[in-house]
């Protein structure tokens, strides 16, 4: 199963090879597994790109079912491409949902149940009782470094804007922190 | 990015941040999209990010903040009730089912203070002790955003907070500010 962690594209490509040479038929299983493999992946770069995550949820039945299109008609010559393909379309795609020019509603209209083949797993949390009070327990700097860099999302420079300090502080304090919330809510070590 | 491409943690937080030039963005955009290993590790960051966001906005932790943020705070439309107090001074206070945040802004003399403790009495006993806690010297305050859950959840009560400031030559008290804090509804 981790295989694919170092070595992921050979197992893509062998599924995209399958898709192409089904047509016309349909390779269901191939397709699923495709999708099951690079939703949360697609899901990932909505998210960073998007900040929201029902754009993102868009974002990737979208660009699944351009995917799936295009390896059913055939129109992926070299299947090792799978990969380069989707990021090219998630970057065109992304484009047009911060413009609002693709609507749920449209896309529900356009692809119907096929929608169910993105039936992916959410993606992770973490046990959130554990995280408040581990925040809690961090030294006071710590946790404002963390509360004003996560509460929209800012970078170093504008952190250290507002508490009078340098980026690269703020980037120290914020790696100290982030650490020991990390050891505290995913080790053992109960705050 | 280390050997093999693999992105370390420090620089998913960055790149989450949008702190990245736009090559290496682009370039983790692509190995993000092959390669789980990382993925999962942004997941991680995601998760953390989450998880601060959301103990802060469901008030399950304090913080003691820039007044910028609080500025901040409410732009975005949160619900604030602030108190503001001078060394010495005392105050009613409360927080309504409507509250998303109190904030109790202390003013004190801060200039050239390097380190400032607070601690919080409740009945003549030490409650909390807060240590370093941030503080802007130029407008001489101390901005503290109580855990609004923990608040909601408290008796009426009286609570003292004392700041003091520390060096080397030991501490020096900056102030004293008492809540006579009301439950709601009883
Ligand atoms: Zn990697």
């Amino acid at each position: 199963m981790d295989a694919d962690a170092t070595d992921p594209l050979p197992a893509e490509a062998g599924l995209a090879r399958r898709i192409a040479s089904a047509a016309p038929g349909v390779d269901r299983a191939a397709e699923a597994e495709l999708c099951r493999r690079l939703a949360p992946r697609i899901r990932r770069y909505g998210l960073r790109h998007l900040r929201d995550a029902e754009a993102a949820a868009d974002l990737v039945q979208i660009v699944l079912m351009k995917l799936l299109e295009k390896l059913r008609a055939g129109g992926l010559r070299d299947p090792d491409q799978v990969v380069s393909f989707v990021f090219g379309t998630c970057r065109l795609v992304v484009l047009d949902l911060r413009r609002g020019d693709i609507r749920r509603e449209r896309l529900l209209e356009a692809y119907g149940e096929d929608l169910a083949i993105a039936d992916i797993a959410p993606p992770p949390r973490l046990d959130q009782a554990r995280v408040e009070r581990c925040l809690q327990a961090l030294p006071e700097r710590e946790r404002a470094v963390l509360v004003l860099t996560f509460h929209e999302d800012r970078d170093a420079g504008e952190v250290a804007g507002q508490l009078g300090l340098t980026a690269g502080n703020v980037r120290v304090i914020r790696h100290r922190a982030l650490a020991r919330l990390r050891d505290c809510v995913l080790g053992g070590e109960a705050a | 990015m280390t050997n093999a491409g693999h992105a370390g943690f420090d620089t998913l937080v960055a790149y989450w941040l949008d702190e990245l030039d736009a090559e290496a963005e682009s370039r983790l955009d692509g190995h993000l999209l092959e390669c789980e290993a990382c993925g999962r590790a942004l997941d991680e960051v995601m998760a953390l990010a989450a998880g601060v966001r959301e103990a802060f906005t469901r008030g399950a932790v304090h913080a003691f903040v820039p007044e910028s943020f609080v500025k901040r705070l409410e732009a975005g439309g949160a619900a604030l009730r602030v108190y503001r107090l001078a060394p010495g001074d005392s105050v009613h206070c409360t927080i309504l089912p409507a509250d998303r945040f109190v904030v109790s802004r202390l003013e004190a003399p801060l200039a050239g203070v390097r380190r400032v403790d607070a601690t919080v009495e409740a009945q003549g006993q030490e409650r909390q002790s807060f240590r370093d806690v941030p503080f802007d010297a130029a407008s001489g305050t101390v901005t503290l955003l109580p855990a609004a859950e923990a608040l909601r959840a408290m008796p009426t009560h009286t609570e003292r907070v004392r700041l003091v400031a520390v060096d080397e030559g030991g501490e020096r008290e900056l102030g004293t500010y008492t809540f006579h804090h009301a439950r709601h509804g009883g």
